[in-house]
């Protein structure tokens, strides 16, 4: 009976044991999605500013972007569609986010409606976007951005 | 730690052969990336036959899949989409790939050129595609995937973002 009675008693330790390890995690994965969030808030007013000062520290060395029709560009590439005026980001709105964290790996996916301009053609449409950071050297950088026009035909 | 490949079609199918062109990657790394296609070059045999045992063991199970019309599918919707019947490959060609190695995590990128029936609908547009890998419990799964029509014109693709 009373080795009965230890066991049920170290099950119930162990369970809970388990859920404040569950806690501590969620904790943890809140943080960070808290600390993406902020550093996506820097990217986008800096998009809005044509700051590339900032852009430079948000986004990853070998940073990839994909745009809505497909094309290819490097971080060097985007830099200088800033600094010559190419593209513009006239007002910021994004909603839908949505995290996976895989350690020093966050995926951020959501929706945007901001309003930009390229080469003065202004762009309204919502496009579904997709965000890779990984945590490089200490501080996270946004290495790949994809985004696509919703709704396009097939 | 930065380690970036461009691999053509033909080392999904020789492996051994991404080593030549790796000069100045870590082996670390480039063992990752030849288990990394070996997974890719599976899943992709999987699509063709619509083998969903394999996709089911590729695709983690958070997976976040986002396809060329902008939508958003779970990994249990994206498996009913690749049901025979709702996915028919005419031509399944696959090129131009990237891999950024970042531990864990590798992103991979490419260009897909198959031909395919999407529920009835004949696709032919090019598609330039992003996936990420994780490493779960010891074995590669794919826990982002998403697709864009590539521009038909061939000029430079006016960006509207």
């Amino acid at each position: 009976m009373l080795r009965i009675l230890l066991l049920s008693l170290l099950t119930v330790a162990l369970a809970g044991a388990a859920a404040a390890q569950e806690t501590a995690k969620s904790q943890s994965d809140a943080e960070i999605e808290k600390e993406i969030l902020k550093i996506e808030g820097e990217r986008d007013q800096a998009r809005e500013k044509g700051d590339n000062a900032t852009l430079n520290r948000i986004l990853a060395d070998d940073y990839f972007y994909i745009g809505v029709r497909g094309n290819v560009r490097t971080k060097a590439n985007r830099l200088d569609d800033y600094e010559a005026g190419v593209i513009k980001v006239l007002s910021v709105k994004k909603d839908n986010f949505m995290f996976k964290v895989y350690g020093d790996t966050v995926l951020m996916t959501g929706r945007e409606t901001s309003i930009t301009q390229y080469r003065g053609k202004p762009n309204d449409k919502p496009r579904q976007f997709t965000n890779v950071y990984i945590k490089l050297d200490g501080r996270w950088r946004l290495v790949f951005h994809q985004a696509t026009t919703i709704g396009e035909p097939w | 730690m930065r380690r970036i490949l461009l691999i053509s079609l033909l080392t999904v199918a020789l492996p051994g052969a991404a080593r030549a062109q790796g000069t100045g990657r870590s082996q670390s790394d480039a063992k990752t990336e030849e288990e990394v296609l070996k997974v890719e070059h599976e899943k992709d045999q999987a699509m063709q036959k619509g083998d969903l045992a394999t996709l089911t063991r590729v695709y983690a199970d958070d997976l976040i899949f986002v396809n060329p019309r902008g939508e958003v599918l779970s990994k249990a919707q994206r498996l009913a989409d690749v049901r025979p019947g709702s996915l028919d490959y005419q031509d399944f060609k696959r090129e131009d790939y990237t891999l950024h190695v970042y531990g864990n995590t590798v992103v991979l990128t490419g260009v897909s050129k198959s031909v395919l029936h999407n529920h009835g609908k004949l696709i032919r547009t090019p598609r330039q595609f992003m996936q990420v890998y994780v490493k779960e419990g010891g074995q590669w799964r794919m826990v982002a995937h998403h697709a864009n029509f590539i521009s038909e014109n061939g000029l430079p693709v006016p960006e509207e973002k």
